[in-house]
């Protein structure tokens, strides 16, 4: 049982693994939390000023869908967290560790996010918002009381969705100055090949991202009362 | 009580101009249910978004107690909203909340306190018979229990005017005519002025007072039920009066008929009675529909002259006894 014995003498995963997957979590956390808080607002604004929305305006509506979301989407993410470095250090004061991390992850997934609340809101039935407009809805309620609660298993569901993709993000940010999993991988497991390293990063993701998905779905299932 | 003067609706569409409504005149007083029924494309769905104040008529009113809704600022407009309840085809519940809380939605958003509202949806859904599922989501109900909700949450307000867009196309027989007495009975107990839009002749026949004929986005025909029904030859009565089945080819002699007679007697003591006596012989009947339509039992008869007379006697007897009568044309 060498590998077992390699394993548990190895610092790296005895004394690093632990710290690095709490740097990983604070990362995906705060992104996650951001993105979410950004994310909803910029997806509902996309969908009340489109045509034949709420509130339909097509000068805002082309910048937010066609400028913002489009451009930031077509950039791969590797190179967006290069590109913010400078952006990162004048926000949080550094561009090293978990919490600048968070800023591109947050920065990538936003319009990502967005998108996803903008098909999640399309989906209501176009029925219920005549039927709340017709009660003498204002707008606003139409997106709190209607549009929101009647889209939130699917919004849940792109949270999740959102999460897991900021998780796979949060390991290349790493490479650059995040820390968390993705710096453990590659400075133990691949620059001193250590493939028990690897495996160990490997198998907390695989954890970290089914528990993600497990708690997503089941809170997707009981918003769902259709 | 409701009233619509000449609503118009315009839309433009790849530059030319789309004359959905082409002035619409009704009025429904309250405690009467009127029907507007048309072919698919008559316009009825303009119709109700107009009425319903989802699209703004090009022109027109739309008058609920002398309040033009048409022409209410739209700050307003959501007041004004309260006092026209209206009724889904797919009934257009909520599926994230409670059956109550559907009902008691439009309190809500009209800033009534929570044990008001909750109270008041209790005594709606008694109302229309489902307090028992007040705790239950729509997705658990059946279509016509959807649509109880539906008018329960449409009457929250205590509108004056109810506007049901095809309550019942999406509903099997039974649950139709279940929701169809319903809405009768509540326009009596409330008092209500009902306007059903509507495709199914049975609709009007269960429980409008009053009807009209929608076609190309105008009214062509309109009248209580028992009158437009009286008109001999006109689309409404050819169609409330349906005639089963296909007619034989070769009675190329037939003639139409319509009568009337007391309700509950069938064609006994009609104008067929007596025109048999007076020509010795009894007419052979080739197709018949009998029903009581707003208080009056007609019947309209396909008939075939007995051999020895002509079409136009059979028509003379028929018309001198009261009844309406022409040879079929072909």
């Amino acid at each position: 049982m060498s590998w077992i014995d390699n394993l548990l003498a190895n610092p790296a995963i005895t004394e690093a693994l632990g710290p690095a997957a709490l740097e990983t979590a604070q990362m995906v956390g705060i992104a996650s939390i951001a993105t979410v808080a950004l994310g909803l607002p910029l997806g509902v604004a996309m969908v009340v000023t489109a045509r034949g929305g709420l509130a339909e305006n097509r000068a805002v509506s082309a910048v937010l869908s066609g400028v913002i979301v489009n451009i930031t989407r077509s950039i791969p993410y590797a190179i967006l967290m290069l590109a913010l470095i400078p952006v990162t250090k004048a926000l949080v004061g550094t561009s090293i560790g978990p919490i600048a991390a968070s800023v591109s992850l947050t920065v990538a997934a936003v319009p990502f996010f967005a998108r996803l609340v903008e098909t999640s809101l399309r989906e209501v039935a176009p029925g219920k918002v005549d039927a709340a407009n017709a009660m003498g809805s204002t707008r606003r309620q139409i997106v709190t009381r209607v549009l929101l609660p009647e889209a939130l298993p699917s919004l849940i569901a792109g949270v999740t969705t959102t999460v897991v993709t900021i998780v796979g993000y949060s390991a290349m940010a790493g490479l650059v100055g995040g820390g968390g999993l993705g710096r453990l991988a590659y400075n133990y497991g691949y620059q001193r090949y250590q493939p028990e390293v690897m495996i160990a990063v490997l198998v907390v993701l695989v954890l970290l991202v089914q528990a993600v998905q497990a708690l997503g779905d089941a809170l997707a299932r009981r918003a769902d009362h259709r | 009580m409701i009233s619509v003067t000449h609503l118009a609706k315009v839309y433009s569409q790849a530059g030319r101009d789309i004359h959905a409504l082409a002035g619409v005149s009704l009025e429904v007083p309250a405690g009467s249910v009127h029907g507007v029924i048309g072919p698919s494309g008559a316009g009825k769905s303009t119709l109700v978004r107009c009425l319903a104040l989802l699209d703004r008529p090009t022109s027109g009113t739309v008058e609920i107690d002398g309040v033009d809704l048409a022409s209410v600022p739209a700050g307003e407009l959501r007041k004004a909203r309260r006092r026209l309840g209206v009724v889904f085809q797919h009934a257009n519940l909520f599926d994230s909340r409670t059956v109550l809380d559907n009902v008691a939605y439009p309190l809500e958003i009209a800033g009534v306190s929570r044990r008001e509202r909750r109270a008041r949806a209790l005594e709606l859904l008694g109302l229309v018979g489902l307090s028992e599922a007040a705790g239950a989501h729509p997705a658990q109900l059946s279509g016509g229990q959807r649509q109880r909700v539906g008018i329960a949450r449409a009457l929250a307000t205590d509108p004056d005017v109810l506007l049901c867009d095809e309550p019942t196309s999406a509903l099997d027989p039974r649950t139709t005519d279940e929701i169809l007495d319903l809405i009768a009975s509540l326009k009596q107990r409330l008092g209500l002025a009902v306007l059903v839009i509507t495709h199914e002749m049975h609709v009007v026949k269960r429980i409008c007072d009053t009807v009209s004929l929608l076609e190309a986005g105008a009214i062509v025909e309109s009248g209580p039920l028992a009158d437009v029904v009286a008109a001999f030859g006109s689309r409404l009565s050819t169609s409330l009066l349906a005639l089963p089945g296909d007619l034989e080819d070769g009675d190329v002699d037939a003639l139409d008929a319509l009568g009337t007679s007391a309700p509950g007697h069938g064609t006994r003591g009609s104008a067929l009675d007596a025109a048999t006596r007076e020509l010795g012989a009894a007419p052979r009947i080739v197709a018949g529909t009998v029903e009581t339509l707003g208080g009056v039992t007609f019947h309209r008869l396909r008939l075939v002259a007995p051999p020895g007379t002509s079409p136009a006697r059979l028509v003379d007897a028929l018309t001198t006894h009261g009844a309406q009568a022409q040879e079929v044309t072909r």
